[in-house]
């Protein structure tokens, strides 16, 4: 009897039924996000990770607002609710479900479980312990899960130091970065982990910046001031994560973000930089055709910025696309005829660089296997993930 | 020891009988862990209720309350604590909810809810803890 309730919970009410109780909240408001919120939190309650998945994907299918907010920090919110309904219980990873799927969204779940897991022990030998584990127990079908978790981790270092509630440290970026920095530095990884690391505290710094929390604010003339004179280690990081939120600063026009990034004088910076601001236009601007509409702003923008911008948009939509089905937009954009020659090849090397990332070498095959442009089979075959 | 033809029906149909319970007790036991984290305390009787701040989150966690009444949020965790609205992290939906900086764990806020309606709110520094405050008469 017990056994038939805990099933009905999960089968029984349809997606649509679930969340029909939001609809009764302004189309397009923080409240119905919150109240999408209540029920993804439901169903992880009810189906753990997967059931939680399961209804993410059916709001990015059937709402619009919700794939159209960043479906990378809707699925933070996932990572919460299994370290409060499951870690917190438990206290131990092997009891903990991490379903194949969840990694969708730039794995985002996966920021917003290891910054609390982190967080609440902020050393940088534990950091490595559970991104060892990470790394053995999903690496296989989550191949970005070992640097996603030392991503994470600088998330979780820059939390624990602003929960001590010194607000001496309010408002002067640099203090409140310098410990988190350095436990980073402080991790027995390669470099590029703790690079990774870097990357996490300076993206939480960034968002603090743009929501005005801890006394910060951001730049919008400038954004990109406090990585000029940052330490050598630092300085990319620093750069990465400001590039990424440059939506408001440029207005989310292409030409304003090259406008912007033209001003930086360290060599190659400003081309990495179009790229990840672009694809992070994605996140908040995605529609069903916004992709296509964005191709037509990089081909009026100045020739040298071309292939950064349209492997910025791959980038986007693969880290910001429809669960399960990322390859779709990045296609479209790939064997579009405005797309040929050196943009195509680079804009295919974007696809499967992204793809490989997210899904396992199988997958991706799986995905050649479905004929979705001519030229994209072609790229398939070239790579070999297919044959003739 | 051999094990009869008839013995091991009757040994496999108690282990699957076992294997049912555990299962069934299993899921009771999280229908009810489910129940209590979605139950809501109708506190419309008081002017002034307390909320506290533990390690397994907010207690009462839900409350039911009528306009005009108090509502203290503590912590017995240690640690700094700082009720807001949701969403995390912006406290768009009441944006007066929200004690606007850490508050001290030997200190405890305090708020006024004048506005109808089923607020959820969080813990900013901790934002996996969470909990609704329903406001209706």
């Amino acid at each position: 009897m017990a056994v038939a309730i805990f099933i009905s919970q999960q089968k029984s009410v349809p997606l649509s039924e679930a969340f029909s109780n939001c609809e009764s909240y302004p189309k397009r408001s923080d409240a119905i996000l919150d109240c999408w919120y209540q029920v993804l939190h439901e169903y992880h309650n009810a189906g753990g990770v997967a059931a939680a998945f399961v209804a993410f994907d059916y709001l990015y299918e059937n709402k619009v607002y919700f794939a159209e907010t960043g479906c990378h920090l809707h699925a933070h919110r996932i990572g919460d609710f299994a370290f409060f309904d499951s870690f917190l219980i438990h206290h131990d990873l092997d009891k903990l479900s991490f379903p194949e799927g969840s990694q969708v969204c730039g794995y985002g779940f996966y920021h917003g479980f290891i910054e609390h897991l982190i967080q609440d022990n902020p050393s940088p030998q534990y950091v490595r312990e559970v991104c060892d584990y990470m790394d053995k127990r999903l690496s296989g079908m989550m191949p970005l899960i070992r640097i996603t978790c030392f991503h994470g981790s600088g998330h979780g270092f820059a939390l624990a130091e602003v929960d001590e509630g010194d607000i001496t440290i309010w408002g002067d970026y640099e203090k409140i970065i310098n410990v988190p920095l350095q436990l980073c530095g402080e991790l027995q990884a390669e470099e590029s982990e703790i690079s990774e690391c870097y990357e996490g505290v300076f993206n939480v710094l960034v968002s603090w910046m743009e929501t005005g929390e801890y006394g910060l604010s951001y730049n919008y003339q400038d954004p990109f001031w406090i990585c000029v004179n940052q330490h050598t280690e630092y300085k990319w990081p620093c750069y990465y994560e400001v590039g990424q939120k440059l939506d408001f600063a440029s207005q989310y026009s292409v030409k304003n973000a090259v406008a912007i990034v033209s001003q930086i004088s360290d060599e190659g910076y400003d081309q990495r930089l179009l790229q990840l601001a672009v694809g992070n236009f994605l996140q908040s601007r995605n529609s069903a055709t916004a992709h296509i509409e964005y191709l037509s702003d990089c081909f009026e923008i100045e020739d040298r910025y071309l292939p950064s911008c349209v492997q910025g948009l791959v980038a986007g939509v693969v880290e910001h696309g429809n669960p399960g089905d990322e390859q779709k937009k990045a296609v479209e954009i790939c064997s579009h005829e405005l797309v040929g020659g050196y943009i195509q090849r680079g804009c295919y090397e974007e696809v499967f660089g992204r793809l490989t990332k997210l899904y396992p070498k199988t997958r991706v095959t799986a995905l050649c296997n479905q004929s979705l442009s001519e030229s994209f089979t072609e790229s398939c075959i070239e790579k070999g993930y297919i044959s003739l | 020891m051999k094990i009869k033809g008839s013995s091991k029906l009757y040994i496999g149909f108690g282990f699957l009988c076992v294997v049912v319970m555990i299962v069934g007790i299993f899921a009771l036991y999280n229908n009810s862990q489910q129940k209590s984290d979605f139950e809501f305390h109708d506190m419309r009787g008081q002017k002034e209720v307390e909320i506290l701040l533990s390690d397994d989150g907010y207690r009462p966690k839900n409350i039911v309350i009528k306009p005009g009444t108090v509502v203290t949020f503590s912590t017995d965790r240690g640690t700094s604590h700082w009720p807001a609205s949701n969403l995390h992290p912006t406290h768009s939906i009441y944006s007066a909810f929200d004690s606007k900086e850490p508050v001290a764990s030997d200190e405890v806020w305090s708020f006024k809810f004048e506005r109808k309606g089923e607020w959820n709110y969080h813990d900013h520094l901790r934002s996996y803890f969470q909990g609704t405050i329903e406001v209706a008469d």
